[in-house]
């Protein structure tokens, strides 16, 4: 979930959101034994210990999709697609789309999970190196925060550099990965906190971070700056890379410290990036699962930059969603023409399934309890996203939210009411909007965390459980 | 003189360092002219105006880079400079050369291991009494022993102390030459009674012990390490979070979403620091119930809750020591801002063939808050040690008062802890943190400039959370003066600190231990 801008708010009254959030569970009908959670578990944190960034999950994903018997598909081809036909999308690699088709055509619209694969964490400056000419001291990368992040997350933590970068020499793509496990090394936030615009409040979000990348300089009579030349060899013995290379890169700095269990319960995730890969893991399981052929298309959307406003040509405000719109439409013999597409659209029904913020233990003051999600509850149903008066959110219609609870009720999955705080806390947005302002009927949907944006951010491995069951009903439910 | 010619890691570069520049003005000022320069960045110092005579004739100290005027070879006040201004001597990697860079990263890589194991003063202690027991260290006997040159002893204490005796040439009752390196890392304690339920969760209370950074201990993963003393029995010694496949517990943070009011004046206060232990509530298919209770959670893993009252139950940090940087020339972990000057006093001591002077290492339980806390720490362990170094060495283990006074007095204690500094920039002296007394100062130098150490002065002095050993264990009548390694970040779950800076202690210690001491 994206942190809300500071945005003018109008004071408009709260609609009266469902109430009676927390204990209304009931008596689920799909409640998981210890060793299906352990799995469960397991597995999900291996993908987020290989979904390191929005490429890698891409990655993941296509090759889960493979696995069960999906095809590799292309905006680009022309074929027509019969009912039970199992694709798999990519914008490049940074969103990715898991698409059963249904035995209705697309022109009927299609149920669709929405979610982001990208995450709060540093993204280097395009030259980021600083190091001290004569050697001495310690050789700095520079970076800056990509969403909403706190400073003190990244001081002195265990940090790692992952992304890819385009060759100057050839314009290869070359994927790099520094500071993990087998490295024996990470790079470290410094300390910050003497200064003093850290110390009392969250600071700002675009400030530079420096990040201690080297110290002892290499040896070697006229070399000018030894410092720098001990980082630069470390890029260019392992990957051919020059400084030059650089400015053409999406290197994030993440938190190297792989995910956990955490509870002697062992029934918390704890990792970073949960937000939003916990729905994103949860939405691609539901599409992935599905048997046989639903009554309507069923897609799982995995996008990009939502933390940052999702623009781009990979956030979900992109028209590629358009065209992948328009070759479903015409795969499954719709109509052509926009009139016919935004028809579709008007005719589709969408979860936004981003992470709402569960009570945190120790500062439950800024949720309002009868509105407020409970890690292990169930996935929270909120129906109003924003700050403030709204503003800035997506607001469902209660038919839709209506529907979603017949749904899940239906499949025994326990959902919990939520909202993004108390009134005037603070607050946050999703995708849902920008499905809504395409003429989707939508609704947000997600499992929760606690430390959200933070490197350790706990998520319930029954919530994800009921979000995989709960997400498959929707895109299967011909209601 | 080496300058201070590294960098802070906790700050953002300023040019020039103070550490330059007093050398200069300190040229100045004998002189004849003010210290007109301050420490301002990249600053060199300019001759006041009206500045007297020689000092106004070319500004010839600039620590900068000479001026043009300077050019004039051989004035006399460039010879004046060059016979009484400090001047920088080589500290750092520059002054490393490939053998040595081997030998650092070998002593790295076996503190890197040493450290890993010692998160509780407990298992470091234990960790460090291995060690000095695979060398053929012998238990210190109350009386008899024959104080061989060479020999070697080592006593324990509780669990939380050691000291590593080295007999000397001279024997210990002529006075010892001490380095007392405090354990105990800043840590979470849980309280007596610390399992509470909250919005559906399983809660530990904990309380602080020494100064942490608090912010910095939210959402990290945490170990809980129990000591549990069980009469009849082995003691529990349990540690959940240290290996890769347990669980950990977290003292989870605000997201920023709802942060803005809640965080705005204090992130976190320090009663607040409660670490989710599990879940509370669990859903079955009779609906949502109250789920185990803490004694449950304990359970398998051999803790029982009237434990947490008695046993020594807390908190640190889960994450493993790591090296940081593509050269692997730092090293951040938990808890060696203490540990790490204990490591390389012991190796130290424990490489010394045979010393002029006796040798003796103390570590020392109790420091992070301010060693008033336990029986048996502090000074208190520092004149036990000493008495029962001269004891052993008696037939009827009983030496004269006198005798054991006489050999505090004779004695000269280097205190190790951490207070910052500029990193590579070598071992950091701070005579100031109680007044060293100058004949101490400069026998440490002339051992430092013997063994060609690099060491420092720090720019800043003492700040309210640092407290002074030498100051306690001074007033045993040793010699006393506070050195240890540029590592700036105390209470932090991590520290980061060089690994030359660690070798440097280490050939600190040894040049101490090796020199023969004036008459």
């Amino acid at each position: 979930m994206r942190r809300a801008a500071r945005a003018a708010v109008l004071a408009v009254a709260a609609a009266g959101a469902a109430a009676g959030a927390a204990a209304a569970a009931g008596a689920p009908a799909d409640t998981p034994g210890d060793a299906a959670l352990r799995d469960l578990g397991d597995a999900y944190r291996g993908y987020l210990g290989e979904a390191l960034t929005v490429a890698r999950s891409t990655a993941y994903v296509r090759r889960a999709a493979l696995a069960r018997g999906f095809r590799a598909a292309s905006v680009a081809e022309t074929k027509r697609y019969a009912p039970g036909d199992r694709l798999v999308f990519a914008n490049d690699e940074r969103s990715v789309y898991v698409v059963v088709i249904g035995s209705r055509p697309v022109a009927e619209g299609v149920r669709l999970v929405g979610t982001h694969q990208d995450t709060p964490s540093l993204i280097l400056e395009p030259f980021p190196l600083r190091a001290p000419k004569d050697g001495a001291g310690v050789a700095r990368l520079l970076a800056h925060a990509y969403g909403g992040v706190k400073s003190y997350h990244y001081d002195r933590r265990p940090l790692a550099i992952v992304g890819d970068v385009r060759r100057a020499a050839d314009g290869a793509r070359v994927e790099v990965s520094l500071g993990l496990g087998a490295d024996g090394f990470a790079f470290s936030g410094t300390k910050l906190d003497t200064d003093p615009r850290w110390d009392d409040a969250p600071p700002p979000r675009k400030e530079l971070y420096e990040i201690l990348a080297a110290s002892a300089p290499m040896t070697g009579s006229g070399v000018k700056s030894p410092l720098a030349l001990t980082v630069l060899r470390a890029l260019y013995d392992r990957y051919g890379l020059a400084e030059d290379d650089l400015g053409a890169a999406k290197l994030y700095v993440v938190p190297a410290e792989g995910p956990r269990d955490v509870g002697l319960d062992r029934l918390l995730v704890g990792a970073w990036g949960q937000d939003d890969r916990l729905n994103s893991y949860a939405a691609m399981r539901a599409a992935i699962g599905i048997e046989g052929v639903p009554p309507f298309t069923a897609i799982a959307v995995l996008s990009d930059r939502e933390e940052i406003g999702s623009s781009g040509s990979s956030g979900m405000r992109s028209e590629f969603f358009e065209l992948l719109a328009a070759r479903l439409l015409e795969g499954t013999g719709g109509p052509d023409g926009d009139a016919a597409l935004r028809t579709a659209f008007a005719r589709s029904r969408a979860l936004s399934a981003d992470t709402p913020a569960a009570v945190d233990p120790i500062f439950p003051e800024v949720h309002e309890p009868r509105n407020a999600a409970r890690l292990g509850m169930g996935p929270a149903l909120y129906k109003f996203t924003g700050r403030g008066g709204k503003s800035g959110g997506s607001d469902a219609d209660v038919t839709m939210v209506a529907r979603v609870k017949r749904i899940f009720a239906a499949a025994g999955i326990p959902l919990q009411t939520t909202e993004l705080g108390r009134v005037d806390e603070g607050g946050g947005g999703t995708i849902a909007r920008y499905l809504a302002m395409r003429g989707f009927e939508i609704v947000d949907v997600g499992a929760a965390v606690v430390s959200m944006h933070s490197p350790l951010e706990l998520s319930h491995k029954r919530d994800l459980w009921w979000a995989i069951k709960g997400y498959r009903a929707f895109l299967v439910s011909a209601e | 003189m080496p300058a201070a010619t590294g960098e802070k890691l906790s700050e953002p570069r300023h040019g020039g360092t103070c550490g330059r520049a007093l050398g200069a003005i300190l040229a100045l000022v004998a002189l004849g002219a003010p210290a007109a320069a301050g420490c301002g960045p990249r600053r060199a110092p300019v001759p006041a105006a009206g500045a007297a005579g020689a000092a106004g004739a070319g500004g010839a100290a600039g620590g900068g880079g000479a001026p043009a005027s300077a050019a004039a070879a051989a004035a006399p006040e460039a010879k004046l400079e060059e016979k009484i201004a400090r001047k920088p001597t080589e500290a750092g990697w520059a002054a490393t050369g490939a053998d040595r860079r081997a030998a650092i990263a070998a002593f790295a890589e076996d503190y890197r291991h040493f450290i890993a194991g010692a998160k509780t003063t407990r298992r470091a202690v234990a960790a460090l009494t291995t060690m000095v027991r695979a060398s053929g260290a012998l238990p210190l006997p109350e009386k008899g022993a024959r104080p061989a040159p060479g020999s070697r002893w080592w006593l324990a204490a509780h669990g939380k102390n050691l000291a590593l005796l080295v007999v000397g040439d001279a024997p210990p009752s002529a006075g010892l030459d001490v380095v007392a390196a405090p354990l105990d890392a800043p840590r979470l304690d849980l309280k007596a009674e610390p399992g509470f339920r909250k919005e559906g969760f399983v809660m530990l209370e904990t309380h602080l012990r020494g100064a942490l950074d608090l912010k910095l201990w939210l959402s990290t993963p945490l170990s809980l390490f129990a000591w549990v003393d069980r009469p009849g029995k082995a003691p529990l010694d349990v540690a959940i979070g240290e290996s890769p496949d347990d669980p950990v517990l977290v003292v989870p943070d605000l997201l920023p979403h709802l942060a803005r009011k809640a965080q705005a004046k204090v992130i976190i206060d320090a009663e607040r620091m409660d670490a989710v232990a599990g879940m509370a509530a669990d859903v079955t298919e009779d609906g949502v119930k109250d789920g185990p209770a803490l004694a449950k959670l304990l359970a398998p893993w051999g803790i029982a809750e009237e434990d947490l009252a008695v046993g020594e139950i807390t908190l640190v940090p889960a994450t493993a020591p790591t090296y940081v940087g593509v050269d692997r020339a730092l090293l951040a972990a938990y808890g060696q801002s203490h540990a790490a000057q204990a490591y390389a006093a012991l190796r130290a001591a424990l490489e010394t063939k045979r010393p002029p002077r006796s040798v003796l290492v103390l570590v020392l339980d109790g420091a992070a808050m301010g060693a008033d806390g336990d029986g048996d720490t502090g000074e208190f362990f520092v004149r036990r040690a000493v008495s029962a170094a001269l004891a052993a060495f008696t037939a009827d283990g009983a030496p004269p008062e006198l005798d054991v006074r006489r050999a505090l007095a004779a004695s000269h204690a280097l205190c190790a802890q951490s207070v910052g500094g500029a990193v590579n920039g070598g071992l950091v002296l701070n005579p100031r943190f109680d007044d060293a007394d100058p004949e101490m100062v400069r026998e440490l130098l002339r051992a430092l400039e013997a063994g060609k150490v690099p060491y420092q002065f720090p720019e800043t002095g003492p700040e309210g959370a640092y407290s002074s050993s030498s100051r306690r264990i001074s007033t045993t009548g040793m010699k006393a003066l506070d050195v240890g390694l540029p590592i700036a970040d105390r209470g932090a779950p991590l520290e980061v600190l060089s690994v030359l800076d660690l070798h440097t202690a280490y050939r600190a210690f040894a040049a101490f231990f090796a020199r023969v001491p004036e008459k």
